[in-house]
């Protein structure tokens, strides 16, 4: 369940931020400040989002997935950002650019689970009903509601 | 009958091939279609794709490496995932 790797402090709305790199930053310094990731972590996020890019268009919104591999990691987590206004992501299958307002960083410790975390985020993503709540979400609180109804916990 | 081969790729050969992996199966089981899944890294597509009928990536390449290739996204992000099913289908069957 990905509810399991969910965390209040990890999960920000409205956040205002204009640009890629400035908010995976700050996403990663968090989950380091924390004891989660190690002090790699970021460059390890941003040097494969540049490579492999993570952005997905689910509909009517745009989504990112960003991880490293699992020896950056010390404790599973996830961390979700939503934000007042998107930024741009490259989309993982193609040359442009799309708006994203959902991002979910992935630090997954072990290659089992990030597999597991990330089909669970591919029902999630693709439930444009539980997207558009997440989207209007007013606090993480609310946000932790949505997906643990979502996986019926 | 041989099985037919499809070769999936994604960055890391952990993740998002996996899950594309797991609804191909899917896909061909339920379509009588006997296949084999090989699964490989973007960097280790050119030394796998030796009989293979079909190539699914994740990411995007700019290769054309001379064997029918479809994007997987869609099971992805659940966009035109009909399309894509019937793409697969229509390829391995042919």
């Amino acid at each position: 369940m990905l509810w399991n790797e969910l965390d209040k402090d990890l999960i920000f709305v409205n956040l205002k931020i204009e640009e890629k790199e400035e908010l995976l930053r700050n996403l990663c310094k968090t989950l380091e400040q924390k004891g989660y990731v190690k002090e790699t972590f970021a460059e390890a996020v941003l040097e494969r989002e540049q490579q492999f890019p993570t952005g997905v268009w689910v509909g009517d919104v745009g989504v990112a997935l960003p991880h490293s591999v699992a020896e950056h990691v010390c404790t599973s987590k996830i961390a979700i950002a939503v934000l007042e206004q998107p930024v741009f992501f490259h989309q993982m299958d193609a040359e442009q650019t799309i708006p994203v307002q959902v991002i979910f960083l992935l630090a997954i410790a072990e290659n089992e689970k990030h597999l597991l975390c990330l089909e669970q985020l591919v029902e999630l993503i693709q439930d444009t009903d539980v997207m558009k709540r997440i989207i209007q979400a007013k606090n993480a609180d609310e946000i932790l509601q949505i997906i643990r109804k979502k996986e019926n916990v | 009958m041989m099985k037919k081969k499809v070769v999936v790729a994604c960055a890391g050969a952990v993740a998002t091939s996996t899950v594309v992996e797991k609804k191909i199966l899917k896909l061909c089981e339920k379509n009588g279609i006997d296949i084999e899944i090989c699964q490989v890294r973007i960097s280790e597509i050119e030394t796998n794709l030796t009989h293979a009928k079909l190539l699914v990536t994740t990411s995007k390449i700019k290769k054309d490496y001379g064997v029918p290739h479809i994007v997987g996204m869609p099971f992805i992000s659940g966009i035109g995932v009909e399309k894509a099913e019937q793409e697969i289908i229509k390829i391995l069957c042919e």
